[in-house]
């Protein structure tokens, strides 16, 4: 549900931009998965005010998972 | 008899050529013979300059005849990546917003190439603006392997990886963002190396901030030579280097024995890699223990989200420098590659603050595991997948895991060399990749040197070449 608002405030978003197609926004959806995931699992890291990353926490596999 | 210069490398072209054993005249010819053999179907090319290459030899071969001093690459014939400006040559970026441009001055990176006694013979092919993915709708139709035919060149350094395999040029300048020049160089059996950021400036050039200029070159002496060359300070650019560039060439025969590197096994484990990757990965570090090497296993962690921070940080400056063109330009945009820019208008700026935070932490996090364990590098696959195609499915490339050894080292900018290291299935070469402490780039080239020594694939060459001698 909540990706549906998002796609549907992004596609609004795109149409007053530039002259895009359907096609063109729907391929461009599929691409900004890529890109919610890299921000999802860079805020993994991000730490409260005043502390530093903390390196012992990153991932250690190709898809961001620990297996510590 | 010498043999056609095309087959020889860089070193020992430029090596006759001060010996007065070939004219650069010859040596452009040459080139310009085997472009016009298999450019038409390989696409390496975007401009050929004929006219400007046999200029710039018959000056070069004046010069020799006088007693002048020559260059160390003096008569060495390359071609540069059409997203690097150069003086009077049209610079398309393989887009149709710049087919008619012709920058009034070369980027200082191009300056630097003359002076050492480079001749540039023309600007090689790649995905628009090197973002996206190739695709017939841009300006020019991209480029294919010289290896197999069916299979598409990797990019985005595309024409510069086959360009050099297929000895149309002694060597190419590309630039890598992500693995741009490193993974085309494995796709092609070549040397490709990211430098240490800062170690050759980008000045006069539109750029990622953690996209390098990288050489190409069929060996890592040729790499040596060339990296030697394009390093120096630029005044002008506040992230170029202000120390003295290292004598790559002078040191590169270096024992390496006793070397440790290290070998993120679990890492490289949870990849997708193919059969044929993994395969030529045990033999590679046979190799290296071969040649003296002791090899250790580490724990790497990070990787996935410095890989994820150098996507957001390319993303997001991608979109920022087209924003405008994009509005008013939209049609003149390939249909590939404006969609892609796009994905830059959904990250905002506390994502590229948290990139930058994280691309810091990972790199002091990597350069303090170099100095606590003493490991001279490590040791990974160039790619997972072992033909562009595969690397291209469109789940997995929206996740950017073709680059899931590659990228992360842009956002740390530690210099990573890409190795050849045998072929997998398709009959397509295969790179491996050491990665080292910043400013050790020096480290990187002697291993490379002493592997190159020791291995037969600089010799190789792609079977459609052969032929055409």
């Amino acid at each position: 549900m909540e990706k549906n608002y998002k796609n549907k405030d992004r596609s609004e978003k795109l149409r007053k931009m530039v002259p895009i197609s359907e096609d063109e926004i729907n391929d461009l959806n599929k691409l900004l998965e890529g890109v919610d995931s890299a921000i999802e699992l860079m805020s993994t890291l991000v730490q409260p005010f005043d502390q530093e990353i903390d390196v012992s926490k990153m991932s250690s596999t190709v898809d961001g998972e620990n297996y510590d | 008899m010498i043999e056609s210069p095309n087959l020889m490398s860089l070193a020992e072209q430029a090596k006759l050529f001060r010996e007065g054993k070939i004219t650069a005249v010859n040596n452009v010819k040459s080139h310009l013979e085997i472009i016009n053999n298999l450019n038409p179907q390989l696409n390496s090319f975007i401009t050929v300059d004929s006219k400007g290459a046999l200029e710039q030899a018959k000056d070069l071969d004046k010069s020799r005849n006088n007693g002048d001093k020559l260059g160390p690459l003096s008569g060495a014939i390359l071609g540069v990546k059409d997203s690097i400006p150069t003086k009077d040559i049209t610079t398309t970026n393989n887009s149709r917003l710049l087919k008619n441009w012709k920058p009034k001055r070369d980027a200082s990176v191009i300056s630097r190439l003359k002076k050492a006694g480079a001749i540039i013979i023309g600007k090689t092919n790649l995905n628009e603006f090197g973002w996206s993915r190739p695709s017939e709708l841009d300006l020019n139709p991209p480029p294919w392997s010289p290896w197999n035919s069916h299979h598409m060149s990797v990019g985005s350094s595309s024409g510069s990886g086959a360009a050099t395999s297929a000895r149309m040029v002694s060597a190419s300048i590309g630039t890598d963002g992500g693995g741009s020049a490193r993974l085309p160089a494995g796709a092609n059996n070549l040397y490709g190396m990211k430098p240490t950021h800062g170690l050759v400036s980008r000045l006069g050039m539109d750029h990622n901030g953690h996209s390098e200029i990288s050489p190409l070159s069929r060996t890592a002496l040729d790499l040596a030579l060339l990296l030697e060359s394009m390093s120096g300070f630029e005044l002008e650019d506040d992230m170029s280097w202000p120390e003295a560039v290292p004598n790559y060439v002078k040191n590169i025969n270096k024992d390496i024995s006793g070397w440790k590197i290290g070998v993120p096994r679990n890492f490289i484990d949870s990849a997708p890699n193919e059969p044929e990757i993994i395969n030529a990965f045990e033999i590679f570090l046979n190799k290296l223990e071969d040649l003296g090497c002791k090899l250790e296993e580490i724990d790497l962690r990070g990787m996935a989200e410095a890989r994820a921070a150098n996507f957001i940080v390319l993303n997001s400056e991608s979109y920022q420098r087209h924003q405008k063109s994009l509005r008013l330009h939209w049609k003149d945009y390939g249909q590939i590659t404006r969609v892609y820019l796009l994905q830059g208008a959904f990250i905002y700026a506390n994502d590229m603050l948290n990139a930058s935070e994280i691309g810091r932490a990972f790199k002091n996090y990597f350069s303090k595991l170099l100095r606590d364990k003493e490991i001279k590098a490590i040791v990974t696959p160039t790619s997972p997948f072992a033909t562009a195609e595969r690397s291209r499915r469109p789940d997995e490339h929206s996740k950017g895991v073709n680059a899931c050894y590659t990228a992360p080292f842009n956002i740390s900018g530690h210099p990573s060399i890409s190795l050849p290291a045998g072929f997998g299935d398709a009959e397509i070469p295969i790179g491996m990749m050491l990665t080292g402490e910043i400013h050790d780039d020096s480290s990187l080239l002697q291993i490379a040197h002493a592997y190159d020594k020791k291995t037969e694939w600089s010799k190789i060459m792609p079977k459609l070449v052969s032929n055409n001698f």
